[in-house]
Order: structure tokens, then sequence, then C-alpha cells
């Protein structure tokens, strides 16, 4: 699904990933940690391709940052649903007009688009809130209309990018089971996160990104951090 | 493609930035009427001109010994020259009679002979009405039997000449400047109002819009703003030919006066300046 091979990249001066190779399987739910600035959020962006590797291959389902060209990224990311810390809603659109955005830029037949969204805040909990602006919605709702915005077209991976960095901590482990949610119907779900708590309260498999380099943080090691 | 989307955002772009898009449509407005201004000024400027050139004569005097035969078949080749707007024979005896309306006394009187010549006078067509036309014109003449002389105001058509191009290089420098000021002007307004909207072009790159459909609604809105820049600018001059009728009826006959071509011309030009200004802003935040 996900395949890092030997990826290297350098941003100015620094040294962000040094031949680092990961695999990560359909279905599977993964953390990505580590300290601020060691290239958690960087790591995602070579999934949804908005950098490229220096050397190396990233690969995600059939799409390879080695072949593939500026024109195929769109198609690459309908793939992907891609979550962030600060919502990134439209202050302007109500929560309806925010998911079905994706679907209307996204050459979606407009008579299917209704349906879609519709299932897209149910499965999120906010089918009662589909006329209300973000900013009437509390921080939690905001990031669940994010999470149906990036669920509308189906994606077989969620990015998630420290998605309860601007939560309460009741909130986040709402967020938490939300993803874990969707993730047991089989989508590959990539959470960047610096809050180990919330690791340790839904564990999963773990990678950590240090000084350039990726590796498996242990159960065991998990609850010592 | 959903042109249902593009259309309904190209719209609500007006509506969802009121300030930058009324800005964006002002911008358009002042520089087409900087632009349409310049362009009737121009214009009257090189009517005045051809006026001065149409004015332009040039007289052959030809020998007392050529028949009038000969002079009538000279007057013919003259009048079929495509240089020569019109031309008039002067016998010997029609130019003692202007001497005459002119001096007041008949020639023969003060000389007992007339001396003057016959003639032919020719008016040149504007376009010809230069000093390298003209000599080129006079040695062609010269060169038939019985031409004597041929005068014309060498002075004034150098001057003419040289105030011509003076007025060409204000006139063309003028106007690339106004055309290089209007289209910077427009494009910063327009990447001001598109940059305002930079997350919205952030969130379609990431949701996976393609490069064409997040820069079409743009494109679209673009040259709305032009059309209304356009019509405002058309409509802005027209109050202000009726105010120089109205209140400088001088400055107004002295006009060019804008025709239709014009009012159309500052709408495609609005158009154009609209879809150019958004192409480019919009294209420098997508590829960012």
């Amino acid at each position: 699904m996900i395949s890092l091979r030997d990826v290297s990249l350098q941003l100015g001066n620094k040294r962000v990933l040094d031949r680092v190779s990961l695999d990560v399987k359909r279905g599977e739910f993964v953390y990505i940690v580590g300290q601020s600035g060691a290239g958690k959020s960087t790591l995602l962006k070579l999934l949804y391709m908005d950098i490229l590797p220096d050397s190396g291959d990233v690969r995600v389902g059939e799409y390879s940052s080695r072949s593939i060209k500026p024109r195929d990224i769109p198609y690459l990311r309908r793939n992907l649903g891609i979550v962030f810390q600060e919502f990134r809603l439209f202050e302007d659109r109500t929560v309806y007009e925010n998911v079905a955005f994706v679907l209307e830029v996204t050459d979606t037949r407009p008579k299917e688009i209704p349906k879609k969204v519709s299932d897209a805040l149910s499965e999120v909990g906010l089918s009662q809130k589909r006329n209300e602006l973000p900013q009437a919605l509390s921080g939690g709702e905001q990031q669940r209309v994010s999470i149906a915005r990036a669920l509308v077209r189906e994606p077989y991976v969620l990015l998630a990018d420290e998605p309860t960095g601007n939560l309460d901590p009741h909130v986040s482990i709402e967020i938490m089971r939300l993803l874990r949610k969707i993730n047991l119907k089989g989508i590959t779900v990539v959470m960047v996160t610096h809050d180990y708590s919330l690791v340790q309260q839904v564990p999963a498999r773990t990678l950590r990104v240090e000084n350039g380099k990726i590796s498996e943080v242990s159960e065991l090691s998990l609850k010592s951090l | 493609m959903n042109a249902a989307y593009i259309l309904k955002e190209s719209f609500s772009g007006f509506q969802r930035a009121k300030l930058s898009s009324a800005i964006s449509v002002a911008t358009i407005a002042v520089s087409l009427v900087l632009l349409g201004a310049f362009i009737t000024v121009t214009l009257s400027a090189a009517r005045v001109l051809e006026q001065i050139r149409s004015r332009v004569e040039v007289e052959f005097f030809l020998s007392d010994a050529l028949s009038k035969q000969a002079s009538e078949n000279l007057l013919r080749k003259i009048k079929d020259d495509p240089s020569v707007a019109s031309a008039t024979y002067i016998s010997k005896e029609a130019a003692a009679k202007i001497f005459q309306k002119e001096f007041g006394e008949k020639i023969e009187e003060i000389l007992g002979t007339n001396p003057l010549p016959q003639s032919i006078k020719a008016s040149l067509k504007p376009d010809y009405a230069t000093l390298d036309s003209l000599e080129q014109f006079v040695r062609d003449i010269s060169d038939y039997e019985g031409v004597v002389e041929a005068r014309y105001n060498k002075e004034f058509l150098v001057n003419l000449d040289s105030n011509a191009r003076l007025l060409f290089s204000i006139t063309a420098g003028l106007g690339v400047m106004i055309s290089l000021a209007s289209i910077a002007l427009v494009s910063n307004t327009i990447r001001l109002a598109i940059y305002a909207k930079r997350d919205i072009i952030k969130t379609m790159k990431l949701v996976g819009a393609t490069f064409g459909f997040i820069q079409l609604p743009f494109l679209i809105e673009g040259i709305l703003q032009g059309l209304a820049g356009g019509a405002i600018a058309a409509a802005l001059m027209f109050a202000l030919m009726a105010l120089l009728r109205n209140s400088y009826g001088d400055i107004y006959d002295a006009l060019e006066l804008p025709t239709l071509l014009l009012y159309g011309l500052l709408l495609a030009l609005g158009c154009l300046l609209g879809f150019f200004g958004s192409f480019f802003s919009a294209r420098r935040f997508i590829n960012q």
C-alpha cells in the first residue's frame, strides 16, 4: 500500500530523511511520532507528494515518486484523505458545503454529491450540523467536519497531521475513536502526533522519526516515553 | 468537469470577496478610461495631421511652347498618379486673372505682356504628403517634356514630417507606458484578490482538483471583472464626451469622437486584462 525505499531528503541544511525504508500494509493504523521539527509532517508531505525525495522511491498505491508526473498528482490525492491540525475549513461555507467542495472539484457527478456528503457527515456524527458555519462549531466538531471531508471520496489512505493538536484531551480521545472506527472499515490510517499519552491510550503500530531515521517503537518502550 | 460548480464559483467569487472584486473592477475601469482617453487624443492628433497634409500642394510650371493638347495630356497623367488627390490646369490667361485678383492690377498693363507661365497645380493624398514621396513625385513629373519647374513648400514639409515623427514617438511611448502600467496595475490587483483565496487554492490542490479545474473559475471571474471594468470605462468615456460637448465645445469639436468600435475595444481590452491578470496570478499560486 505505502512503501518507502532508501528515501533521502534534504531541506536547506537539514538532512530530514536519510536512506529511510518503510512499509505500511493496507488497513494498518500507524502513528508517526517524534520531536518537533524531526520531519514527521515532511514524511506525510512525501506521501501526498507535495514534496518529492532527493533519492529513493516513495510508493503510494500505484503511484511512485520516481515516475509520477505533476499532472498525475491530483489523481493520487483523490485516493487519499488528508486531515490537518488546524482543520482548514472554509469559514464562509456551511458544513455541508465544506464537505461537498471535495466532490465538486474532483469530477463527481452532481447528482451523487448530496448522498455522499450525507453519508460522510453521518459517519462522523454531524448530520444535524450540516447547515452550520464552522465558527458555530466546537473544535472537536470542526475536526470531525475535516475528517468527513477527507472521507467523502472514500479514500484508501487517511493521512492525519496532528489531528488532535488543537483539541482538549477528552475531545482528542473522541477523535481517536473516530479514526479507529474508520480504520476498522479497511482504510489505512497514518497519523502524525507528538502526544505520547494518546498513543498509549489508543495503541497501534508506532514509528519514530529521529535524526533522519525511522524506527519502530515497541509497546514496551512506548510505556516508558 | 463540473461546469455548474465552475460557473457558481466564478460568480460567487464576486459575492465572497466583494471588496477585492470591486477594487479589481475599478482598477480595470480606471486603466481603460486612461487608455480610451489616450486613444481618442491620439486619433484626434492624427486627424489634425492628416488635414494639414491634405493641404500640401505642388505646382508644375510649363513651357509656353507646350501645346494645349500636350498640357491636357500631362494633366491626365498627373491625375492618374496614385499620390494625387486632385489636379487643375491653370492657363496663362487664368494665371493673369489670379494675379489681378491678388494684386488688383493687370499684369499686361504693368509689363506690357503676360510673362506668367501655364501651370498644373496638384494636391496630394495625405498618405503621400511626405517629403520623400513628394520629391519622388516631382522627379517623375519633371521628366516630362515641357515641365520647366516645380514649386512646393519644402520647409513646411520638413517641419511637418519632423513634428509627425515626434508626435508618433511620444504617443507610441505613452501608449506603451499606459498599457504596461495598466497591465501591471490590474495584474497586481488581481494577484492580491487571488492571494486572499490562497486557502481555497491550497485545499483544492490537497483534495485532488486538477490545475486546470482550479484555474478555470479564476479565469472566468477575471473575464467577468474585466467585462464589468470595460463597461464602466465605456460609460465613463461616454459621460466624459457628454461633459466636453456641454462645457468645452471647442475641445469637443477638435476631437476624433469615440466610435462604437472604441467602446467595443474597451470591453474587449477589459476582458483581456481580466483574463491575463487572473491567468498569471492564479498560475503563480497554483504552482507554489
